[in-house]
């Protein structure tokens, strides 16, 4: 374990220090300020539209992450030989493999946990400097003066760093109507980035970069429009009748989204981003947990039999 | 070639590319701007199917990103024929399939399928947003606005009193439905004519109010209960003349016609006065009258022969002119029943008359007065000077003051004299002072009563009357020491004209009546 450990710690120094995983930082508070900008365009829902592309920017900058890094996680090491110095230590492949998973998986967690705090942060404010909570300011007898406006936005930046803060280290226990699901939903993200980066990981061991990101992307691609995949076998048989009664081009397309759809990973299980983004209820099941990790250890096996049995030379 | 001389030139190159391509692109908006392209939005979309396929999971950031465009759309002009209705349909079905819980957006796709899109005749636009309104209330079930729009389409838009009605159950198994949603069951019975039902329904909101001390509810569900009685007896004195319509062929022209003889008006029904002596009667039981409501209607109700009586205390009467109107045209069939007869009425809307022309002229000479500092000429108010609809005329004096004020001149009604004289500390300056309180309430007239059927009498039927008008300068006409012989308004002929002698002047009145 404490190998496992020092290799993930490794890997995740190592990507703290790749500038693309700021550049895709810098993106994703991009996104959720932009949210900001452009839900000014509409004449309602503008807290639901924050909260959208917020969740969309920390969902969508996180599979970047997992993809972009995920995909030279391996390849590095052997590109620069460095594998021959940790493969001639007593450490067994599988622990460097799952060490690398391991490490990924911290670097994209803390980023996750980075932009949530931001987001959330940014929620908060808005809260602070709503129409409703400005407007209280002007009730009294004298309007606020420049002053004392500047002192509560200040004020509200501070609150806002200090209650985000604490809702993302308490994992949304704490959280006002604001944040409602944020924190929840970005637990759930992290799960499906577990499955994802899996994918990066084994497509790393055996192939190169390009390549892995190629099919790691159309894992992705699949994974999310798994259920569509489903109904869309089921609508060719709802056609024809029967499975039966399918035939040629029709059969090889119901049976190739059938096995599809049970094959590769359903990452909607993870996806939540709707009910949060409707301050909806957010629904955790054990199942989506219990099944992102047996499919995360599943994945993790191929790769290691895969990895075994490569020949560095 | 040396090396920077190679770089230089290849940089130069690229400079002078990425110019043409400048110049270029401003050449493109330059023609667009000129009206060459116009920045032209397209509704015609994929299925919902291939949108969630394309964005991988992100539907919701999609539907954020169409209603956007939605707006902006509804804001500018949709790339469609506003006749067509079906692409904005489907550009909503799309949007809501995939964020179904976004639920201002099906209050958006009802604005813009019920106000501007579809022919006008089949009602398409209307039955589309109800279509979709079902879906959100499908997958928002506890949101009351949803079904809330869709009864109001149905009623408003549709016209469909049963579909409204179907709506009913849904929002009362939400929690959050406001009363005053609820209360358009009401509305529904009534404009389908079931006034019995939309009396019970109001009765029973009105009795929920009183055990729940709601002080502001009460009040409208009474005023309403006046809405409903007045159109019942309406739609009965209306059953009367479709009878005496379908036996002579004629609309009848005075209400004699209607409460007499073989057409007499008779029914049972509760009269507002019968209503408020009960709900006397069961004060003790108040904060327990959930359910009494069909029990106070039955203790309420009364045999009503004859004329009934106006709930405000007015009367009902035929206006002639209305009914020679009706009978120099054929019955309208297509028209909602009360409607064929609208010739039936009573002094309540001549009162919405008189106020509204009293507020159209105010403004009119308070405007003319801002831009010009002196009063109107008469000829600039004749506009105004129309019948006030209590037997009156609205005058106006262009010269003389308004007494409680320095600037405004004299308008007013006729009518409203009578007013003023019994309210001494209310002078008719500008039109009808004062609320409806202030004129004396007439009793329904009964059978028998001399000038039973006159409407409200005008300064011309008493003498008295008359003559204080004239000589005070409150009715029209000319005085003779007037400079020039002005003449105050309406040109009359030169006969029938009396001089009225005053104290210290004589006045030639003009006789309207």
């Amino acid at each position: 374990m404490t190998k496992i450990a020092a290799i993930a710690l490794n890997t995740f120094k190592e990507a703290i220090r790749n500038r693309i995983l700021y550049i895709l930082l810098f993106f994703a508070i991009l996104i959720m300020l932009g949210s900001w900008v452009v839900s000014t365009l509409a004449i309602f829902g503008q807290d639901k539209i924050i909260r959208d592309f917020g969740i969309m920017g920390i969902n969508l900058i996180s599979v970047a992450i997992a993809v972009l890094v995920g995909i030279g996680l391996v390849y590095n090491d052997l590109d620069k030989r460095t594998i021959y110095t940790i493969v001639s230590k007593p450490i067994s492949r599988w622990q460097f493999l799952v060490g690398k998973y391991f490490g990924l998986l911290l670097t994209i967690f803390v980023n996750v946990l980075i932009m949530t705090f931001f987001f959330v942060g940014v929620l908060y404010f808005r809260d602070y400097t709503s129409e409703e909570a400005l407007g209280a300011l002007y009730e009294g007898t004298t309007p606020p003066s420049g002053v004392e406006l500047t002192i509560y936005y200040l004020g509200s930046i501070f609150s806002s760093i200090g209650k985000s803060l604490l809702t993302v280290i308490t994992l949304g226990i704490y959280h006002s109507e604001a944040a409602k699901g944020i924190v929840e939903t970005s637990l759930l993200t992290m799960m499906e980035m577990s499955v994802i980066t899996s994918f990066a990981v084994l497509f790393s061991s055996f192939s190169s970069p390009t390549l892995s990101a190629f099919m790691t992307i159309i894992v992705f691609m699949i994974g999310r429009a798994n259920q569509d995949l489903y109904l869309f076998a089921d609508l060719i048989v709802r056609r024809v009748g029967s499975v039966e009664e399918l035939s040629g081009g029709q059969m090889i397309t119901y049976w190739f989204s059938w096995a599809a759809a049970h094959v590769a990973p359903n990452l909607e299980v993870f996806n939540q981003r709707e009910a949060v983004a409707n301050f909806l209820p957010v629904e955790i099941s054990a199942y989506s947990i219990l099944y992102g990790f047996a499919y995360s250890v599943c994945v993790l096996l191929v790769a290691t039999i895969i990895f075994n049995r490569r020949n560095f030379k | 070639m040396k090396p920077v001389v190679r770089d230089l030139l290849l940089g130069a190159t690229a400079f002078v590319l990425f110019l043409g391509c400048i110049a270029h692109q401003s050449n493109f908006y330059k023609d667009w701007s000129q009206g060459s392209g116009k920045f032209i939005q397209k509704v015609n979309i994929p299925s919902a199917e291939v949108i969630k396929i394309m964005a991988m999971g992100y539907d919701n950031a999609y539907a954020n990103w169409m209603t956007l465009n939605a707006i902006q759309y509804f804001g500018a002009a949709w790339d469609t024929d506003q006749q067509v209705v079906e692409p904005i349909y489907n550009y909503f079905d799309v949007l809501t399939k995939l964020d179904p819980h976004f639920t201002k957006v099906y209050e958006l796709a009802n604005l813009v399928l019920s106000d501007n899109y579809g022919p006008r005749e089949n009602n398409k636009g209307h039955k589309l947003s109800i279509q979709l309104l079902r879906k959100g209330n499908y997958y928002n079930p506890q949101e009351w606005n949803i079904p809330y729009l869709a009864m109001y389409t149905a009623i408003w838009g549709l016209e469909d009193d049963k579909l409204a009605k179907s709506f009913l159950p849904v929002l009362r198994r939400i929690p959050s439905t406001p009363d005053h949603v609820l209360r358009l069951e009401e509305y529904i019975y009534r404009k389908s004519g079931r006034y019995n039902i939309a009396f019970d329904v109001n009765l029973k909101h009105y009795l929920d109010y009183i055990d729940r001390d709601k002080v502001a509810e009460q009040e409208i569900t009474m005023l309403k209960l006046v809405t409903i009685l007045d159109g019942w007896y309406k739609t009965q004195i209306a059953q009367v003349a479709e009878q005496y319509f379908q036996d002579t062929g004629k609309h009848p022209t005075e209400i004699e016609q209607l409460i007499s003889g073989k057409y007499m008006i008779e029914f049972e029904a509760p009269t507002y006065q019968a209503v408020l002596e009960t709900l006397n009667n069961h004060v003790d039981d108040f904060g327990d009258m959930a359910n009494m409501h069909i029990a106070l209607r039955e203790e309420s109700t009364r045999k009503i022969k004859g004329l009934p009586p106006h709930p405000k205390g007015y009367w009902y009467y035929i206006d002639s002119a209305a009914a020679n109107h009706a009978n120099s045209q054929p019955l309208k069939e297509d028209v909602a029943f009360l409607d064929r007869f609208f010739y039936i009425t009573s002094p309540e809307f001549n009162l919405d008359q008189i106020n509204s022309v009293s507020i159209e002229a105010q403004n009119f000479v308070m405007d003319y007065l801002r831009k010009n500092t002196v009063p109107p000429s008469y000829e600039e108010m004749k506009q105004y000077l129309v019948a006030d609809g209590f037997g009156g005329h609205f005058v106006y004096f262009p010269e003389v003051e308004g007494s409680d004020g320095r600037i405004l001149p004299r308008f007013y009604s006729t009518s409203s004299i009578r007013m003023s004289r019994e309210n001494p500390n209310h002078d008719p300056r500008l039109g009808l002072q004062g609320t409806i309180d202030q004129f004396p309430q007439r009793p329904a007239p009964f059978p028998g009563m001399p000038n039973y059927f006159q409407p409200e009498p005008s300064i011309w039927d008493f003498e008295e009357d008359a003559l204080w008008a004239l000589c005070q300068g409150f009715a029209p006409g000319i005085r003779e020491d007037a400079p020039d012989n002005l003449a105050l308004f309406l040109s009359f002929g030169e006969s029938d004209r009396t001089y009225v002698h005053c104290d210290d002047h004589m006045v030639l009145p003009d006789m309207m009546k």
